[in-house]
């Protein structure tokens, strides 16, 4: 039969939930001979997909990209990481934690760009001088 | 510059100030895989079926199979700047092509996007590719005739507007000939014509547009043109935006006629997409859809009631058999979808009967009653003639003594063919038609020899536009066999055969 990474990736979390460290290890150890038994290694960079996806999810860790031209201050992460939880709590996501990376990111021209869980809030310069050209052409200035 | 500098500045000012600064959500999927014109996307849970995905610079794509974790969308256009990781934002709208006026005489690929190099266009709206066919209610019976200006096919596979027709034959038998005469008669018959180029020889594309140029039929035609370069997805849509096209001329109470050349190659473009997305092959490696692919497009076609306009939409696919075999998958299912075929054959191509129709297995099962009076007349007799000629002929190929009556049977069944035989890029008028037919079936022509008979035929077309223009334009206004008329007739034959002699 086949198995799917998502299915091997539950499987893999299921077995770490209650494991300790050096537990761990083992399990990850074994985990991989079962791959290869089943001739799936190369299935793997999906799998670590999976499993930082499913993590996620039961962890109820978020993970948010933040796109911004200068790096933010620690208010400025607090104040995204609260229009986040706000976000979440819209897509009924449990919350536990939300780790945010902030990358710097010219081409944005100043605002911000904020990737969570396959939403994208664009508040970028960029995106709103394209809009203020569209408004202009639309009412022929 | 007309405008003051001082109005501008104003005018910026208050676009400014109007100005919303916003942020704007949307939701974003990843590129999991790419290749053969195939994408598979992570994320974008809520996309819907047939929903345009953007892939950005341009590239749009199609959602196809909403799995439980991934998308497959087939890709529309240039797939090569897309890699792995890249964004995929849902655009909210199904897969729509530009529609109206504008479009008529141009060459557009199925997105709608010129490829003639003549100046862009301003679509008046959209029409999404895939629309429910209309329903019961809103249509009415076939019942005004659609003149391909063939004589063999107006007389005997009468097209009816609203009716679908298949145009079916092994390649070079003279499919798309026929195809090209329907949209050159249509000049000045309110008719507005789409021809639809799927995986063709872009050569030959260029071909039928310089062809329909030279003829003066672009006026009344749009030419769809997925090439045979382009990719699957591209010859798969095609049809649908054509139709789509069409729909909305249709909505407007006009008349289209839809040609679609060829669904062969649709079904092959369509089982390429379907074994890349995954989905299990069936008989001959199409997908198990495969027929609704066609029934789906062909239903489309339809007589509107006076209630909803009274447009209609005919339509004419094409299908390329393989040594003859039309009893191989799509074929069969064409057939069955459509209200008849027109059948062509390699051999009578080559034996010169051109268009090369076998009247025997070619039907129209709703064009007779929209035929004109006139035309339906003089054909009962000729498919009664032509048939027994066949039968006929068979049998004399045996032996040599024949009586009389079979021995006159046969030189009618030699002029009859003679009679349909028809050069290509000249539609007649059926006023025309039905004058020459009336002669070949009523014995006018026995004494005529078969090889004199196209320049007899000829002449007696231009002595009737010359001496008997009254009664081919009665004929043409009343059309109908009136004793009066038919007096005429008999006498501008008499008349023409004395000065012929």
């Amino acid at each position: 039969m086949k198995i799917k990474p998502k299915i091997y990736a539950k499987f893999l979390y299921e077995k770490l939930k209650a494991a300790d460290s050096r537990e761990a290890k083992e399990i990850i150890k074994a985990f991989v001979e079962l791959l290869f038994s089943h001739n799936n290694l190369s299935k793997s960079n999906q799998i670590i997909k999976e499993f930082e996806k499913y993590y996620c999810t039961a962890e109820g860790v978020v993970e948010a990209k933040i796109s911004s031209v200068r790096k933010l201050s620690s208010t400025e992460i607090t104040n995204f990481k609260k229009a986040i939880l706000n976000h979440c709590q819209n897509q009924r996501r449990e919350v536990a934690r939300i780790d945010v990376l902030n990358e710097l990111d010219n081409a944005i021209l100043g605002g911000a760009v904020v990737e969570v869980d396959n939403w994208l809030y664009d508040g970028s310069l960029k995106r709103q001088l394209i809009a203020f050209k569209e408004q202009i052409i639309k009412n022929k200035i | 510059m007309n405008v003051a500098k001082d109005d501008l500045i104003k005018q910026l000012k208050e676009e400014i100030s109007r100005f919303q600064n916003s942020v704007v959500s949307e939701a974003v999927g990843e590129v999991v895989e790419v290749g053969d014109g195939i994408a598979r996307v992570s994320g974008l849970k809520e996309v819907k079926m047939s929903e345009m995905l953007d892939f950005g610079n341009g590239v749009i794509g199609v959602a196809l199979n909403l799995e439980e974790d991934l998308i497959g969308a087939m890709i529309l256009g240039e797939a090569t700047g897309i890699k792995e990781g890249d964004t995929v934002k849902s655009t909210g709208r199904i897969l729509e092509v530009p529609v109206g006026e504008d479009l008529i005489g141009r060459v557009v690929n199925p997105l709608g996007e010129p490829l003639d190099g003549d100046k862009e266009f301003k679509a008046k709206s959209h029409y999404p590719i895939e629309r429910i066919a209309s329903g019961v209610i809103t249509r009415e019976p076939v019942t005004t005739p659609l003149q391909t200006g063939l004589k063999a096919i107006d007389s005997m596979i009468p097209i009816g507007r609203g009716q679908r027709e298949l145009i079916i034959g092994d390649r070079q038998t003279g499919k798309t000939a026929i195809a090209l005469d329907t949209i050159i008669n249509q000049k000045g018959k309110n008719v507005i014509c789409i021809y639809v180029a799927i995986g063709q020889k872009e050569s030959k594309a260029a071909k039928i547009v310089a062809e329909l140029k030279k003829h003066d039929a672009m006026k009344h035609t749009i030419v769809v043109v997925a090439g045979a370069s382009d990719p699957a997805a591209l010859s798969f849509i095609a049809p649908y935006a054509g139709c789509a096209m069409g729909e909305y001329f249709m909505d407007q109470g006009k008349d289209v006629l839809c040609i679609y050349d060829d669904l062969s190659k649709h079904a092959v473009a369509y089982r390429e997409i379907s074994l890349l997305l995954k989905r299990p092959p069936g008989r001959e490696a199409y997908p198990g859809d495969i027929f609704y692919l066609h029934s789906r497009l062909l239903e489309r076609a339809a007589k509107m009631n006076k209630n909803y306009g009274g447009g209609s939409l005919t339509a004419l696919p094409v299908i390329e058999t393989q040594a003859g075999d039309v009893s191989a998958y799509i074929p069969t299912n064409v057939i069955s979808i459509t209200d008849g075929q027109i059948y062509l054959e390699s051999d009578l191509f080559y034996q010169g009967v051109r268009p090369a129709l076998n009247v025997g297995i070619s039907v129209s099962r709703v064009g007779s009653k929209a035929q004109v009076k006139a035309m339906k007349k003089v054909a009962g007799k000729l498919r009664l003639d032509l048939s027994q000629y066949r039968e006929l002929a068979a049998f004399a190929q045996f032996g040599s003594d024949l009586d009389e009556a079979t021995r006159k049977q046969l030189e009618r069944g030699k002029r009859l063919v003679e009679i349909l035989k028809q050069p290509q890029y000249q539609p007649m008028a059926v006023e025309h038609q039905v004058a020459i037919l009336y002669a070949a079936t009523n014995g006018y022509l026995d004494s005529v020899p078969v090889e004199e008979l196209k320049d007899w035929e000829n002449n007696f077309h231009k002595f009737l536009d010359q001496d008997k223009s009254n009664l081919i334009k009665e004929l043409a206004t009343k059309k109908e066999l009136t004793p009066e008329i038919e007096a005429g007739l008999k006498k501008a034959i008499e008349e023409f055969k004395s000065v012929n002699k």
